[in-house]
């Protein structure tokens, strides 16, 4: 059995390992921010996009917010796992009292806190550049944001879960996140692109992030609010559970 | 109660039985090496007794305990240092220590501070270093604290002085002993035979997967190992009759020049020029050899008598050597 003394301190040491390593650092606070003024300019001069009530910044949020959440979630936790795989940390915990779901977990909680603090900083960037007007219950937004996050926390556990080398890990990565962030339309708005892509996007989880985002920000989304809720759920557990069951120490 | 008691282990990696049939016990309080070349099966059976492989027959108690089906209990009471491991790179010698520390029920017995179990180690003054920074020594004396923060009943040791230089093993050689003092079961695997020697109340020598040997290293001795070996290099003092050259260390005569020595079994012409003679007595033995150089004009040079070692256990046990 896992001590929560233990769990504790497995999640305070992974935050300090998460903070030491600037990429990740540098990927949340500063990238990000700079993924709003990106999609701010983009927007700005685009004729084809009427904001409907909102002020600019509310429609801009969900995005890069959803990037990171998507960003964090398959590199951050399914990177590490792999290398710590590869190189016999795992192996090492195997031999103490730590259990798996305890490795996963805490990786996981130090994932969610800092894309949690990436959020806020991305909300208040947005409210200072680009304005918000948009009436947000602010716990329904942290629940939208805390269901999508476990999502794609536990597509992460189960990437770090699957493949035998933090290479071929890292390859599946990228291709996973390219292509979630291009088909689920939150790169490239899915009315720009073609109806068959709109057809993909309904099998990406990525998807069903930004819908739920957004209608916890916006009170509006492409798809029924249920259908979100219940995608990302099953996602989370189910996921979560394949890769609890999966999981290999070496 | 034994420590640690195996009946008739195997493990197999598909055709090869990489453990075949292996049955000791360990005593509590003892230190036990199971000593054998890479590749014996050690590292195999080391790792059936932590719970972190299956076995493929036989039965293992491990304090008590059945390391597959009681292995979080059994892993709250050992400690273990694994052969090749890693920690991750930005982690501090002190965070390490503190968070393995933390996966036990039971306080360590180092209190808040580490100076008891880095200061024999050479680390004391390496808390605030991250595990990138250390150099492999220091790496493999932090994974032997590793497995010690929590003051395990039993401790294991894969191999763990590889990479040390001679000064850091002895000081981990004498932790190990006042680890033991402290009433800790050792169960350690080695293939350097003067480990096992100095370190081991008991050794079971280990060779393609069966244990072909067991008892304390001078039963061992005793037993198998025989012969003493007398050392020298062979150096021609007077110049042939005719030719004005120097001596030349490179020549030797072949073994054949030494096998008529009385007492000699074996002789072993090594590559830098010294020849090893294998005797049954070696008073006799050298009394001629000493006589025959003499007579012939050679010089012996480095001449000294070695006692018979683990090495020479194994090399009678197997034929082959243990290095190499």
């Amino acid at each position: 059995m896992t001590t929560l003394r233990g769990f504790l301190r497995l999640t305070w040491v992974e935050m300090l390992l998460f903070l030491r390593e600037w990429q990740a650092v540098f990927f949340s606070f500063v990238f990000l921010p700079m993924l709003l003024f990106l999609f701010g300019a983009i927007f700005r001069t685009h004729p084809g996009v009427e904001l409907g009530g909102f002020a600019q910044g509310d429609l801009l949020l969900p995005i890069p917010m959803a990037i990171g959440i998507a960003s964090n979630a398959i590199y951050t936790v399914s990177g590490p796992l792999a290398v710590y795989r590869e190189r016999g940390i795992l192996k090492r915990f195997w031999a103490t009292p730590l259990r798996p779901y305890a490795v996963l977990l805490a990786q996981g909680a130090v994932v969610y806190a800092m894309t949690l603090l990436a959020a806020l900083l991305l909300i208040g960037i947005a409210k200072f550049s680009f304005g918000l007007s948009a009436a947000v219950n602010p716990w329904a937004m942290w629940g939208a944001f805390t269901l999508g996050s476990a999502a794609l926390i536990s597509l992460g556990f189960l990437l770090g879960s699957l493949f035998p080398t933090a290479r071929s890990t890292y390859a599946i990565n990228s291709t996973i996140f390219f292509g979630m962030i291009f088909l689920s339309g939150t790169a490239i708005p899915l009315e720009l692109l073609p109806p068959a892509v709109k057809g993909v996007a309904q099998f990406i989880p990525l998807t069903y992030v930004l819908d739920l985002l957004k209608h916890a920000w916006l009170g509006q989304g492409s798809w029924p609010l249920s259908q979100d809720l219940a995608v990302l759920g099953g996602l989370a557990v189910g996921a979560t559970a394949l890769a609890a069951a999966l999981f290999r120490w070496d | 109660m034994a420590a640690i008691s195996v009946k008739d282990l195997v493990k197999r990696y598909g055709p090869i039985r990489a453990v075949d049939g292996v049955s000791f016990e360990v005593r509590p309080g003892e230190i036990f090496g199971l000593l054998g070349p890479n590749g014996a099966g050690k590292t195999t059976t080391i790792e059936c007794l932590e719970g972190l492989r299956v076995p493929d027959g036989g039965a293992i108690r491990v304090l008590g305990l059945d390391p597959r089906r009681d292995r979080y209990e059994l892993h709250q009471r050992i400690g273990v240092q694994l052969q090749s491991t890693a920690l991750p790179d930005r982690i501090r010698v002190g965070e390490a220590l503190k968070l393995f520390a933390s996966l036990y029920r039971r306080r360590g017995p180092w209190g808040r501070r580490w100076e008891g179990l880095l200061e024999p180690l050479g680390l004391a003054d390496k808390l605030r270093r991250y595990y990138h920074s250390l150099s492999g020594g220091q790496k493999q004396r932090l994974h032997i604290a590793l497995a010690l923060v929590h003051g395990p009943d039993l401790v294991f040791l894969d191999e763990l002085t590889t990479g040390l230089d001679p000064q850091a093993r002895r000081a981990v050689w004498d932790f190990i002993q006042t680890i033991r003092g402290r009433g800790t079961t050792v169960f350690l695997t080695t293939h350097y035979m003067e480990e096992a020697e100095r370190l081991c109340d008991r050794v079971a020598v280990l060779d393609r997967g069966k244990i072909l040997a067991l008892g304390s290293p001078q039963e061992l001795i005793a037993r198998f190992g025989g012969e003493s070996r007398i050392v020298f290099r062979p150096l021609r003092q007077r110049p042939p009759s005719g030719s004005g050259s120097a001596p030349e260390p490179g020549e030797r005569g072949g073994a054949a020049r030494w096998e008529g020595l009385p007492y000699v079994r074996r002789v072993r012409l090594e590559a830098d020029g010294r020849v090893v003679l294998y005797s049954t007595k070696s008073s006799a033995t050298l009394a001629a050899l000493i006589r025959e150089a003499e007579s012939r004009g050679w010089d012996l040079e480095e001449l000294h008598v070695q006692r018979a070692t683990l090495e020479d256990v194994f090399l009678a046990l197997t034929g082959r050597e243990l290095r190499g």
